[in-house]
């Protein structure tokens, strides 16, 4: 376990050639530091210019900038030096400053002590994971707007409007035989506009964790009809072996391929033949269901030899012929391609991002949520929707379960529960120095 | 005097239960009260259950306790709250007849070979390096005791008020404990004033009971206990409701300075779900009417309890008000309502067994920790009562945890959030309320009571034989099949979705499915009414049980996460000052405890944590 009162330095900036890197040294007290570099005063938000020795024949010249804890990223005392952008200065840099007593910091402890000083909640410690792995505009808008507490906000309007629905439950519970306001149908009203209000959030945090996570889209269908030369088609890539051989895909492959400016992460599923003895090949069977299950899209491919060919998904599902081009008669029910012919492409990448159901403002109102807030999200929506189906004044007791958990859920996202997540998962997935 | 192990000081209801318990774990223990006669009182209204309550009655008569075999022994009307509702908060209360209480507890109590009952008044507890070890009386003697229970309800530093009257005292007609209130204080504990009131009692025979509306006892009749039946019951009585009006308002905004409460005169807190009248009509100026319960306060009793009026006005203010209510327009006060205002205990400073942290083998229960009612208190004197004699016997202590009971969530409460008003038990403060149902209460607690041997084997084999039933009974639904016929007729019946090839057991999941509905349609004969609705909620509960249970695995991950003894909380690097102060105060033994404290930030506990994990680094290093 670290140390969490010691002075911590790490390079903030990417490691490699720039123009400028950035240094960064976090501490309960860092006045020591301003004397050994002879600064007399570490003046607060105010930046210097200062000649560094970093050993006998080498001064580097560096912009000094002190935040004076606890108003800093961090809450304790900040320096900030700039130096110029190669990775050797910034390990002298580092390393004279070890000798002068500071420690190299581990990933994300300056987050973490941003954290434990009360700077941050732990939404905003994971948006600012989230904006600094950002790979889009969208996502990069979406995790700001996190880390601006937005969505920390809406969590907090919801459980607010819990805690209201909750109220009128308990007390007709609890003081029953007082004479308290008996409106249940008012109630369910009230429930099932919240239960909306709150579908329509998460379809919205769905389109964000696509933003951020992207979209798990599983091909599947009978061997041999063209499900990797789909993938490679989608990804301009040979990334899987494309041969004649029906069950040349045992493995699952996985690509990404941009489409709009949602990330697709495409899995190529073996070809499904229950028949098959190979055990090889029915371990891939079993992935492929697997992957089934977790998937947010499947796009099952048949070609005009196998139309008969229909599975049931219980995920959105595009379904496409191939080899059109070698039949007369079209296949209404699917959009028709030809991939060696390169023809349906176009239609099926609009369909792939019609079917998300991603709200027109995408990338406006959105919020950087990860799968673990989508996750609680899902089960709050399922703890609203059972409450909605209790249809009697009979079964209170059984309603105001189903908010309470709701309304505890709901809190986890703001910050988990046990010990183990609260301090483990996301501090340890921050890079160094952030 | 002769020497006993446990001395408890008080004979309320947390005092009877905690002798009645030390008692039964053969414990040679002593009560010592300034009254004989007011032993098992019932100071407020004489009721005993109520919403959340009643939970707390049936467990303590699953632990083997004496309030629930009592109130049924004084019951003179019982109703079931809730009854519409689900089986989680359905809950029981009765009215008492307050002499047959009394003197049933008396019986119950006196019948103790081991207990011995003083009359006396204690002015201290003797200490010596911070334990205490007996008591001495106000006349100078003194009581050995390795443990020693302290129950003193109201009476510590207890000020009377009506209107601008004031007197001390703890009850009306008794004195107040102040020589023992002084003790205390120097003991350095943390402490507050609280208030509660009664309503002005009326004589009977001067209410006009024809304009009022009747409520009957309920049938078939509840009862509170396991052990008893409704043949133990008294005859039965009626309650009544009337109304307050405009015209009452009007008379007590007229008088409103002159209440104690208003004039500054009180500073303790009362319980918001309590309010005096005065408060009620302050509060909530838009109502022109309150509902008033006219309750009985025994068979021969020639006064009546109007529930709801509690007030400490001026007594020529209670008196119109009082007359302008309907039915009570003749009506004589016999006694006036009184607002007591009395010194509390901040329970934070008390261990889950009820030891107090500061002073060793010095137990507190009841009022004195910021409780009102008397089934919270009786509660309390159960746990201490039993703690104060598994320690003697270097037992482990019993802990009663939020998934088991009402007990649980009430001492855990205590000790974790502490309280501001006077602390009332209510279902909402039960997280597992589906689980902790009155009629469950035994087979949630009987193995507990039986290996702690608080009951009896008669008991025990009788609880044995329900087990078995109600198993019996799950096996027998599980073998119905329902025929076409049958499942058409359901459908007619509840309007039950049809369903062919499903077992009556399941059937009794869904909502819209009763148990009797399913007996009459297969044509059997229903079981007990108490084997039935235990399959039937079980069943009805199921999937809420099941996430109820898996909620608790989680939990108990972190209360599993033990927090060392001999930490000291101002240690903890980076810890804010209020976070110090607030877990020093509580100290938490466990993680799952520290989140409980209200207050403490996410990133307080993470901090709590890394120091844990700090610590605990040194010292596997060292060794």
């Amino acid at each position: 376990m670290q140390n969490i009162s010691d002075t911590i330095i790490a390079c903030s900036s990417p490691l490699g050639r720039g123009a400028i890197s950035l240094v960064r040294i976090s501490g309960p007290n860092l006045t020591f530091l301003g004397q050994k570099l002879e600064v007399k005063n570490l003046i607060d938000r105010k930046a210097i210019v200062k000649e560094i020795q970093l050993n006998k024949d080498f001064k580097e010249k560096c912009v000094l900038t002190f935040f004076k804890g606890p108003n800093s990223f961090t809450g304790e005392d900040v320096l900030e030096i700039s130096c110029h952008g190669n990775p050797l200065i910034v390990e002298l840099i580092i390393d004279s400053f070890v000798d002068l007593g500071c420690r190299r910091a581990g990933p994300g402890e300056f987050s973490l002590r941003g954290f434990i000083n009360g700077k941050l909640s732990y939404l905003e410690a994971e948006a600012i994971d989230d904006l600094i792995n950002s790979e889009n505009e969208l996502q990069l808008k979406a995790s700001a707007r996190s880390l601006s507490g937005a969505f920390e906000k809406k969590i907090d309007n919801f459980i607010g409007e819990l805690l209201k629905l909750r109220i009128y439950l308990e007390s007709n519970i609890d003081f029953s035989d007082e004479e308290i306001i008996k409106d249940f149908k008012g109630f369910k009203m009230n429930l099932n506009t919240f239960a909306k209000k709150f579908n329509d959030f998460i379809e919205d945090s769905n389109a964000s964790r696509y933003l951020l996570e992207g979209v798990k889209v599983v091909i599947t269908g009978p061997p041999n009809v063209g499900k990797s030369t789909l993938m490679n088609i989608l990804c301009n890539k040979n990334a899987s072996i494309v041969s004649e051989i029906s069950g040349t895909t045992r493995d699952i492959i996985q690509r990404s391929a941009k489409i709009g400016n949602i990330n697709f992460l495409l899995h190529d599923t073996a070809g499904i033949t229950n028949t098959s003895e190979d055990p090889i090949e029915k371990e891939g069977v079993f992935l492929a269901q697997e992957l089934l299950t977790n998937c947010d899209l499947v796009i099952e491919v048949v070609d005009v030899f196998s139309r008969e060919y229909s599975g049931d998904y219980d995920k959105p599902v595009i379904r496409l012929e191939n080899k059109s081009d070698l039949s007369n008669n079209l296949n209404k029910e699917r959009i028709n391609a030809s991939f060696l012919k390169n023809t349906g492409i176009e239609e099926l990448k609009l369909e792939m991002l019609e079917k998300l159901n991603l709200p027109r403002s995408l990338g406006q109102n959105t919020f950087s949520a990860r799968s673990r807030h989508t996750k609680l999200l899902k089960m709050v929506k399922e703890e609203l929707s059972e409450a909605s189906n209790l249809d009697s004044e009979n079964s209170l007791e059984l309603i105001a379960e189903n908010l309470r958990c709701a309304s505890n859920l709901l809190g986890e996202i703001k910050s988990p529960y046990t010990s183990d997540e609260l301090l483990g998962e996301i501090f340890s997935s921050f890079c160094i120095g952030k | 005097m002769d020497k006993f192990e446990i001395i408890i000081i008080g004979g309320g209801h947390a005092g009877v239960e905690a002798a009645f318990a030390c008692a039964r774990l053969n414990k040679k223990s002593c009560l010592i009260t300034n009254s004989l006669s007011d032993i098992g009182k019932m100071s407020c209204n004489p009721a005993i259950g109520g919403i959340g309550k009643s939970h707390l009655v049936k467990e303590i008569d699953a632990m083997g306790g004496l309030m629930g075999i009592a109130a049924d022994f004084a019951g003179i009307h019982f109703r079931v709250l809730n009854a519409s509702k689900g089986a989680a908060v359905r809950a029981t209360r009765s009215q008492s007849d307050r002499v047959l209480y009394s003197n049933k507890v008396k019986d119950i109590i006196n019948s103790e070979h081991l207990l011995t009952v003083v009359n006396c008044e204690v002015s201290e507890v003797l200490l010596s390096n911070d334990e205490a070890h007996g008591v001495k009386l106000t006349n100078g003697e003194t009581i050995h005791s390795k443990k020693v229970i302290l129950t003193a309800g109201t009476f510590l530093n207890g000020k009377l008020f009506t209107g601008e009257e004031e007197q001390e005292g703890g009850r009306i007609g008794d004195k107040p404990s102040k020589k023992l209130a002084d003790f205390l204080l120097s003991l350095d504990l943390k402490s507050g004033r609280l208030k509660t009131g009664t309503p002005p009692r009326i004589a009977a025979r001067t209410v006009n009971w024809a304009v009022t509306k009747e409520q009957p006892s309920d049938f078939p009749r509840p009862t509170m206990s396991f052990v008893t039946n409704d043949r133990v019951h008294p005859k039965q009585m009626s309650c009544y409701i009337t109304r307050t009006n405009t015209r009452t308002h009007e008379i007590i905004m007229e008088g409103i300075e002159k209440s104690p409460m208003f004039s500054g005169k009180i500073e303790g807190l009362g319980p918001r779900y309590c309010p005096s009248i005065e408060d009620k009509i302050h509060r909530f100026s838009d109502k022109d009417s309150h509902q008033i319960f006219i309750e009985p306060e025994g068979l021969t009793s020639k006064e009546i309890y109007p529930n709801g009026i509690s007030t400490s006005m001026p007594k020529q203010i209670q008196q119109r008000m009082v007359n302008s209510i309907q039915g009570f327009e003749e009506a004589v006060i016999t006694k006036y309502g009184y607002a007591v205002e009395y010194d509390f205990f901040d329970p934070r400073e008390l261990n889950h067994t009820l030891e107090t942290k500061k002073i060793k083998n010095l137990y507190f229960a009841g009022q004195i920790n910021g409780t009102t009612g008397y089934e919270e208190a009786a509660a309390q004197g159960l746990v201490a009562g039993i703690n104060a004699s598994l320690t003697i016997d270097e037992k482990q202590p019993w802990v009663p945890k939020r998934e088991e009971s009402y007990i649980g969530v009430l001492i855990d409460d205590l000790v974790t959030l502490g309280t501001k008003e006077p602390y009332r038990m209510f279902t909402s403060r039960a997280e597992h309320r589906l689980l902790l149902r009155e009629d469950n209460a035994d087979q949630r607690l009987s193995p507990i009571a039986k290996k702690l041997g608080l009951i009896n084997d008669k008991r025990w084999m009788n609880f044995n034989k329900k087990l078995e039933d109600i198993e019996k009974e799950k096996e027998r639904l599980k073998n119905f099949k329902l025929s076409p016929y049958q499942i058409n007729k359901l459908h007619k019946k509840s309007k039950a979705k049809r369903q062919t090839g499903v077992s009556a057991f399941e059937l009794l999941k869904r909502p819209e499915i009763t148990y009797e509905d399913l007996c009459e349609i297969l044509n059997i004969s229903p079981e007990k009414s108490e084997i039935a609705l235990d399959v039937t909620t079980n069943q009805k509960y199921s999937g809420y049980i099941q996430r109820q249970k898996k909620e608790i695995k989680k939990v108990k991950k972190n209360e599993n996460a033990l927090i060392p003894e001999q930490i000291d909380f101002n240690q903890i690097e980076g810890l804010s000052n209020e976070s110090k102060q607030k877990l020093s105060l509580v100290k938490p033994k466990t993680l799952a405890h520290a989140q409980r404290i209200p207050g403490l930030t996410p990133a307080a506990i993470s901090l709590l944590l890394v120091h844990i994990k700090k610590k605990s680094l040194q010292k596997d290093n060292v060794a």
